[in-house]
């Protein structure tokens, strides 16, 4: 053989030899998964529905993967944010309310493509999106929605002689009935009339309700409810123990005193009925919207929700096809029937389907009610609100001193930002 | 070079081979995130932002001025206070107790009190938060059988800091009674048998021989349990809190420090300040063992 035609031979063999690797390479490149990685805090029923939700995308989605992490509460956040300080974190992941701002500004998470604020208005309840929107973008769609709602013992209000169709509908009628339901054996309670946890998400419904308009400038850097109304629900929500006596800061501590029929009504996030169910499932209770300050007022709560939100380094296209996938009806319609979670898209509200159950009815309506929790924080705002409850309620300040305190306190988070 | 020179050359490259890995996971894991650390106390840095500020001592500052330190820095001051001396005590006693010859079983007994120092603080905690429970913890149940009144342990700002040092000083006190033991079996015998000749009665005995030969033990158990108690966090963090609040209630009533820090850094993402409480932390805990070996530290030599 020739030495031109060894070389031929040379360069035929090596086409091929290259040819086969590029069609190969292609065959790989095809079939490979884009993978989204997904954390959300752990939750038994909520993990449930995502994992389904996760397959039925998948199924229809088979270039994508989704990889979901459920990380305890406990440690969510640390690991959240360690990780997204380092760029190593999740592709989608759960926020609260209150860090929506931080986040947006944080330049770690990145808009949705191809979507208007206003189709997003149209779509969902607006308090349930007013904090993603900003820059005429819209960050992140919403999930876990919860307002605060009254929970009351149908058997304790028929054994104190209350009406158990008729939950009290005004502060007065609230301490009114608490007062009944309140009973007192050798001078310890053995039974209070209500319970609101000290919660600062409370404290704040107890706000909007007495009137208090806006909670912080625009520039979020100074808290406004340095007002009449605001302390009238703090005076309030303190009087319930120090002056009324229907609740108690060591009554009701520890132990869930509702489930165990120790206190007649409670103050508390409608997903509670998925804790009664699992701590009391013969628990007789019903739902109603919380009351306002005088009977006929127009109701109002406090909304809070979460949010998915995608980060900078995760793949785009596939990422906010989950996320929209996640916030979609049909995924809606599946947390509210795994999970119990509550709706935020209009058109799910009078669907039978979510109201099957009268309480889950009256969940939904409070929800129209809801003005979104106001904070720009998370942590520090829970432990301040709660502070200035227990300051009272210990004997340390007045209301008018624990408010100012709060004010004080809250202007020197914000400052420092 | 011959290969004599190359087989020394080698052989002293060694040892540093061998401990080479040690000596990088050292630097890697704990010197370098000390020094980073060190370095983020000059700045302002929120763990969300991309950027960071130099404020020089502006974080040792805000310390200062921090009410929320301070009433963190006293609540570990008292936890310490609360913890140590019962801890000494208790555990002297117990290793006494069971080094003394009177004592059978001393295995079984080593073994009981050791068990909580070996068990999971994280159990330990979640398992006295029920003992605690007001309605139906043990120690409510046990204290109304014999006529007392229970207690909200947990709920009330002045009973739950003292409700974490109780649980402290019964999971710690079998680790330091190990140690007073083996500081025990390492006093000469002829010691005692020459006190016993001369007509020393037993407390003569404890306070002449026993406590001084001691004091070696007695100076590391003071600085390892003041080190961690002013280290104290798993406790708070699981018995204190609620589904609605942060952990350190009840008015931020146990509160301690290292979770005053964690809430600042990883709850408030004010990694600069978090860091600046952590070198304020390592600053006190320096100097309070030296003045620990200045004060306890004796020669006693017999």
């Amino acid at each position: 053989m020739s030495k031109k035609c060894r070389t031929r031979m040379v360069q035929i063999r090596l086409a091929l030899f290259l040819t086969i690797v590029l069609v190969l390479s292609i065959g790989v490149v095809t079939n490979a998964k884009t993978t989204v990685v997904y954390w959300q805090h752990f939750a038994d029923a909520r993990i449930e529905a995502v994992q389904q939700l996760a397959a039925e995308f998948m199924k229809e989605n088979p270039d994508i993967e989704i990889q979901i992490e459920g990380i305890p509460w406990a440690a969510y956040f640390d690991k959240l944010f360690t990780s997204i300080a380092a760029g190593s974190g999740p592709d989608v992941f759960q926020a609260p309310t209150g860090l929506a701002e931080q986040f947006i500004r944080s330049g770690n998470i990145v808009p949705l493509r191809g979507i208007s604020p206003s189709q997003v208005e149209e779509e969902f309840l607006p308090w349930t999106v007013e904090r993603l929107i900003s820059e005429g973008k819209i960050w992140g769609l919403p999930t876990d929605i919860q307002s605060i709602v009254l929970f009351y013992n149908t058997r304790l209000f028929k054994e104190a002689g209350l009406d158990p169709d008729r939950p009290p509908a005004s502060w007065e009628e609230l301490v009114h009935y608490g007062q009944k339901l309140t009973k007192q054996e050798g001078g310890r309670f053995s039974q209070t009339g209500l319970d609101t946890d000290y919660y600062s998400i409370v404290l704040e419904t107890f706000m909007f309700q007495a009137g208090v308009g806006k909670m912080y400038d625009d520039d979020l850097t100074q808290a406004l409810f340095n007002t009449p109304e605001a302390l009238r629900a703090l005076t309030f929500m303190t009087d319930l123990t120090t002056r009324y006596g229907i609740e108690d800061a060591e009554f009701n501590s520890q132990d869930n005193t509702f489930a165990l029929e120790l206190t007649a009504m409670s103050l508390a996030h409608p997903v509670s009925m998925g804790t009664l169910r699992l701590f009391n499932p013969a628990l007789e209770y019903k739902v109603a919207l919380a009351p306002p300050v005088n009977a006929g007022d127009t109701p109002v709560t406090t909304g809070t929700h979460w949010q998915y939100f995608i980060t900078k380094k995760a793949p785009q296209l596939e990422a906010q096809k989950w996320v929209e996938y996640l916030a979609s009806e049909h995924a809606q319609l599946t947390f509210c029937q795994v999970a119990g979670d509550l709706v935020s898209r209009k058109a799910l509200l009078t669907n039978p389907k979510v109201r099957t159950n009268p309480n889950q009815a009256v969940a939904l309506d409070s929800l129209e009610y809801a003005r979104p929790i106001s904070w720009p924080g998370w942590a520090e705002f829970v432990r301040l609100y709660t502070e200035a409850i227990e300051r009272v309620v210990f004997g340390q300040n007045t209301p008018e001193e624990s408010l100012d305190i709060l004010i004080r306190e809250i202007n020197g988070v914000l400052a420092n930002r | 070079m011959t290969a004599s020179k190359r087989s020394i050359n080698q052989k002293k490259l060694a040892p540093y081979i061998f401990i080479a890995p040690a000596v990088i996971f050292f630097c890697l894991l704990l010197v370098y995130p000390i020094l980073f650390g060190f370095l983020l106390s000059f700045q302002d840095w929120n763990l969300l932002a991309r950027e960071a500020s130099f404020v020089g001592l502006g974080n040792y500052a805000k310390a200062l001025r921090d009410p929320l330190f301070r009433k963190s820095l006293w609540n570990t001051v008292y936890y310490t206070l609360m913890t140590i001396p019962p801890t000494v005590i208790l555990s002297l006693i117990l290793a006494l107790m069971i080094n003394s010859r009177l004592i059978r079983y001393k295995s079984l007994f080593r073994v009981l009190y050791f068990v909580p120092v070996v068990t999971s603080m994280v159990a330990i905690s979640f398992v006295w938060k029920w003992m605690y429970n007001p309605r139906y913890g043990l120690i409510n149940l046990a204290l109304e059988a014999v006529g007392f009144t229970g207690q909200s342990w947990l709920s009330s700002p002045t009973l739950a800091l003292p409700s974490v040092a109780i649980m402290m000083i019964w999971q710690s006190v079998g680790f330091y009674m190990v140690l007073f033991i083996a500081g025990l079996q390492g006093i000469p015998e002829t010691l005692y048998e020459a006190a016993t000749i001369d007509g020393a009665n037993r407390w003569q005995t404890f306070s002449y021989i026993t406590l001084p030969l001691l004091n070696p033990t007695i100076v590391f158990i003071l600085i390892t349990s003041v080190i961690n108690s002013f280290q104290v966090f798993v406790p708070v963090f699981v018995m204190t809190s609620s589904t609605t609040g942060e952990p350190g209630g009840p008015l931020n009533s146990t509160r301690v420090l290292v979770y005053h820090l964690y809430s600042i850094a990883f709850r408030n993402l004010d990694m600069g300040y978090g860091s600046a409480i952590a070198f304020i932390l390592f600053a006190i805990l320096l100097i309070v063992t030296v003045l620990q070996f200045k004060v306890v530290q004796q020669k006693v030599e017999y």
